[in-house]
């Protein structure tokens, strides 16, 4: 068979002109249907969960003093809770909260040091082993992330 | 036309357009619109959903858009800019497998030989290579599809569709290059004859 070959910018005019030749693309019948339907429903939702500035008037210019309002209260209210929580740490209930807390920093301090002991004692060889050997899973398992990604789900024959 | 400028229409007016007027502007253009999402993402269900974001925003400008002749290219950009944002979510992922892909494909012949008898495509209707076309252009990946849609259905330069994807500019003429080629590959193997494009 006779061959033609096309070099960089001939290739370009033609795939150029043929894709400006293209009429558009028929838009689905639906898409009519579902825009209005979607404008009715923003239209029937409440005025205070549509967009800002569809708000009423009063509403957008009492929104800034009461925002402020909210703030302040809310700082109160931390700066109230700091306070009711000092008072507390006298009771026997946040006592008790407390000794808890110190039994179980008490028995992460014993696993911390178990742990070192574990490091001391084991040859550093086998230290360094099961780091290769844990960067190699991980890299292998990326490797074959990577080749499914590329195989399902950017091969033409798959994408669409 | 510049794509950053989602804002070309002034704030839009209280007033509603009436139902029956936003239909027929609509229907004016709701092909175009689609279309461009359609091409961009290569997928009709995306592309339906863009197109109608679009169209809700249209409704908030109508005030401006109804009867502007800048209406069409806001409508486009609109369309450009909510495609681009939507496939930005999975940039990452397809701009890093892309590049191992390129990477996999460097030793590639850069040019292609095409069968040189056109008495085979003597009864392939206009319609019919259009459609094979559009099909072949879907077909393609995304980090060659896109930048070619933008490249000759959006006419930007090589330097704004590297910016707006945030690919390098020898990356962006690469993947269009690329996309030429397999494009030509895809419809010779369905038997339209490269050299027979433009006809």
């Amino acid at each position: 068979m006779a061959k033609t070959r096309l070099d960089g910018d001939r290739l370009e005019k033609l795939v150029h002109v043929a894709l400006r030749q293209l009429p558009p693309l028929p838009a689905p019948a639906t898409l009519e249907s579902r825009v209005l339907r979607e404008l009715a429903r923003r239209e029937a939702l409440p005025w205070w969960r549509q967009g800002f500035a569809r708000w009423p008037l009063p509403a957008r210019l009492l929104f800034v003093p009461l925002s402020a309002g909210c703030m302040k209260l809310a700082f109160l209210g931390i700066a109230a809770f700091g306070s009711v929580l000092n008072a507390a740490q006298q009771t026997t209930v946040v006592s008790s909260m407390q000794n808890r807390w110190q039994a179980l920093s008490g028995v992460a301090q014993s696993l911390q040091s178990l742990g070192a002991l574990v490091v001391r004692d084991v040859p550093q060889l086998w230290v360094y082993a099961a780091m290769g050997l844990a960067l190699f899973l991980y890299a292998a398992l990326f490797g074959i992330g990577a080749v499914a990604f590329r195989s399902l789900a950017i091969s033409p024959q798959f994408s669409r | 036309m510049h794509l950053t400028d989602d804002t070309a229409v002034q704030p839009p007016l209280q007033e509603s357009p009436s139902p029956a007027e936003f239909t027929t502007f609509m229907r004016s253009y709701q092909n175009m619109v689609y279309s461009t999402a359609a091409r961009l993402t290569g997928d009709a269900t995306q592309a339906e959903d863009i197109a109608q974001e679009v169209f809700l925003r249209a409704h908030r400008n109508f005030g401006q858009l109804r009867d502007n002749p800048r209406a069409p290219g806001w409508l486009k950009t609109v369309a450009t800019n909510l495609t681009l944002t939507h496939l930005t979510r999975y940039r990452k992922r397809w701009v890093f497998f892309s590049q191992l892909q390129n990477s996999a494909a460097g030793t590639e012949e850069t040019e292609l030989d095409f069968p040189a008898e056109a008495s085979v495509f003597d009864d392939v209707e206009a319609d019919a290579r259009q459609a094979q076309i559009e099909t072949a252009l879907s077909r393609l990946p995304d980090h060659q599809r896109i930048p070619l849609v933008l490249y000759h259905f959006e006419e930007l330069p090589y330097e704004d569709i590297a910016t707006r994807l945030r690919v390098s500019l020898p990356k962006v003429k690469t993947d269009i290059h690329r996309a030429r080629q397999a494009l030509a590959r895809i419809l010779a193997r369905q038997g339209i004859d490269a050299t027979e494009l433009d006809s």
